[in-house]
């Protein structure tokens, strides 16, 4: 009795598990669609307003003018170039600084340091990634400013340079924990072999363990440049946010994330002032995108050579 | 293939198409203040349009108004010609305005039979200041706009020591930005300007900078006693070389300071006793109106204003 009770009632058991998993497998492919229809609303989003820029806006003047003036006297000038200098100049100044400072420490923490060091610089490394970026600001604008002012001879500190160094305090936890993540990922054999071999332990990290990591810590880079190019609050406080496109690392700057952010406030909805603030936005969504794939396709290429 | 995932598809659909309406929504800039929760049709109600400049300073005054008194005020900007305009198509019953009006607004209203009033509810004002290490006091409103426009771009040219000029100014999107441009520059704006997120910024760049100038409305220089704040000079202003040097902080000569003009409001004829015009009027003028004034950023009416006020108010 009992065992024939059994036996009916599994092949119905077992009918019903394979639809929950099917349920369940299709629910979770419904919530990853929704990244692709965030991705795809964003961008309609900023379109629709943004191209509506162009009826009034040269395509010319918009991308290769450097003037960049909304509310002129004798009319308006709707040049992004200079903009884009200014973020091309933070985001590049912040990553030629903290890829060194980043990766060498991933480099100590994983390889070098003992594990008391090793626990409690992730942990302050990690509540650095939590700080808010208008607190980062705030020391950048009351502390960094006045310093490399004196430091350099300038009259202002608000330019560029800080705003970089702001933003490298901002990438240095992604970087050191997702290269530090990446090293430890390695094999244990790799370091046991190159030791063996013969190697000291900076010719095993040198020759070994950064070849074999190089495809991660290129994705830690970029990772952290995408968050470089977005950052805006920071950007704005420090930044100076002159007109005029910067000509040299102590010059202010204007990146077009501090431009949307300042302008959009007081800014008449519809008027071209408006749209080409959301130009401003799909350049950016675009610049990124375009990034982003070309990104992929290194770290696919770098596995691809580097596969182990 | 699957009833489930169509649905979600579709409803994600849906969702993506709905954030992309939120987008579209075209209005100006309009500060409405319902002084009831019920709006009455038989209470009056108040129409006034105009200035940017002056909006968040009329909105504030409608704002506080409206918390002791009946009556629906509405505030909405577009420009001081759109507001004259509006009060002589009769769409409006106040306009906002940041100057004078003009002759030929005045012949069009007299065509139309009736002759504006005028009222100053308010002045706007810019002190211009320095670091304390720079030696100059004395500006002329000329050489003040050829430092803002770029043409001087070194102290010893007005003057100072052999020093470039660090410019401080406001974002595009102020009214005090788009003031200083036109009623001191009368051009563009040096590019190498510094734009700054408020007043508060500027002063604090100027303490910092002794090559800096700057410009911030004149109750950010000013403690609680009126005494000029620690850290900078204020300009004195020349209209232009032949003139007089008047200090901002010198309560007694500010009517003729230059670089400030009267806050005005058109009204198309002499309010009535007891209506809500007169009565939100006489509020603007009021201590309690006067006290927003200074909220806001702008400076008080003189003794004169007041006069000009009585006159053709009655």
């Amino acid at each position: 009795m009992q065992y024939s009770d059994k036996k009916s009632t599994s092949p119905l058991r077992r009918l019903q598990r394979n639809s929950k998993d099917e349920i369940i497998r299709k629910g979770l492919f419904a919530v990853s669609l929704i990244a692709i229809f965030l991705l795809a609303g964003i961008f309609f989003f900023l379109l629709k307003t943004g191209v509506f820029a162009f009826s009034e806006i040269g395509w010319k003047e918009f991308f290769f003018s450097t003037n960049w003036n909304p509310v002129g006297y004798s009319g308006a000038a709707w040049g992004v170039l200079g903009l884009l200098v200014g973020t091309v100049l933070v985001t590049g100044m912040a990553l030629l600084i903290a890829a060194p400072l980043g990766i060498g420490a991933a480099i100590y923490l994983s390889e070098l340091a003992p594990p008391k060091i090793r626990y409690t610089l992730k942990t302050a490394i990690e509540f650095i990634a939590s700080i808010p970026s208008v607190v980062l600001g705030l020391i950048g604008l009351l502390f960094l400013s006045p310093l490399f002012a004196k430091l350099f001879g300038l009259t202002n500190g608000l330019n560029a340079f800080t705003a970089s160094v702001v933003v490298t305090i901002m990438l240095l936890p992604t970087i050191i924990s997702i290269s530090e993540d990446v090293l430890r990922s390695l094999p244990q054999q790799f370091r046991e072999a190159s030791i063996g071999a013969g190697a000291t332990k900076w010719q095993m990290i040198r020759t070994v363990l950064l070849k074999a990591a190089r495809p991660g810590l290129i994705a830690a880079l970029l990772l952290a440049m995408g968050r470089a190019i977005g950052e805006t609050m920071a950007v704005l406080m420090v930044a100076g946010n002159a007109r005029a496109m910067p000509l040299s690392i102590f010059d202010p700057a204007r990146p077009m994330t501090a431009t949307i952010a300042i302008e959009i406030k007081e800014v008449v909805q519809g008027s071209v002032h408006y749209q080409a603030l959301f130009a401003i936005g799909l350049y950016l969504f675009l610049l990124t995108f375009l990034f982003n794939v070309v990104a992929e396709h290194i770290i696919k290429k770098q596995k691809e050579r580097y596969s182990w | 293939m699957n009833k489930n995932l169509i649905i979600t598809v579709l409803l994600l659909g849906a969702l993506s198409l709905a954030l992309v309406g939120c987008g579209a929504n075209p209005t100006g800039n309009v500060v409405a203040t319902p002084t009831a929760q019920q709006q009455d049709n038989s209470k009056e109600s108040l129409e006034i349009k105009g200035s940017d400049t002056l909006l968040q300073l009329v909105a504030n005054m409608a704002e506080t108004y409206g918390k002791n008194h009946e009556g629906h005020i509405t505030v909405t900007g577009g420009g001081s010609g759109t507001g004259i305009a509006a009060v002589l198509n009769g769409e409006a019953d106040v306009a906002d305005s940041s100057r004078a009006i003009k002759q030929k607004e005045i012949d069009k209203a007299q065509e139309l039979g009736y002759t504006p009033v005028e009222v100053i509810v308010g002045r706007d004002m810019l002190s211009v200041i320095t670091h304390p290490d720079n030696p100059i006091e004395v500006l002329t409103k000329d050489q003040i706009g050829a430092i803002f426009k770029g043409e001087i771009t070194n102290w010893k040219d007005v003057g100072g020591e052999d020093e470039e000029i660090t410019l401080y100014g406001r974002q595009s999107t102020s009214g005090t930005y788009a003031f200083f441009m036109e009623f001191v520059l009368e051009a563009d704006y040096s590019p190498k300007m510094r734009n700054m997120e408020g007043n508060s910024a500027i002063l604090e760049a100027v303490r910092q900078d002794p090559t800096g100038i700057g410009y911030v409305g004149l109750g950010y220089v000013k403690d609680k006693e009126g005494n000029q704040v620690e850290g900078i000079t204020v300009l004195s202003v020349k209209e232009n070389e032949g003139s007089t040097a008047i200090n901002p902080l010198n309560k007694a000569t500010l009517g003729n300071y230059p670089i400030g003009r009267p806050l005005f409001q058109y009204l198309k004829e002499k309010p009535a006793p007891g209506s809500l015009l007169e009565s939100f009027i006489q509020f603007e003028l009021s201590d309690a109106g006067q006290a927003i004034v200074e909220e806001t950023g702008f400076v008080t009416i003189t003794e004169a204003d007041k006069a000009a006020n009585n006159a053709v108010l009655g």
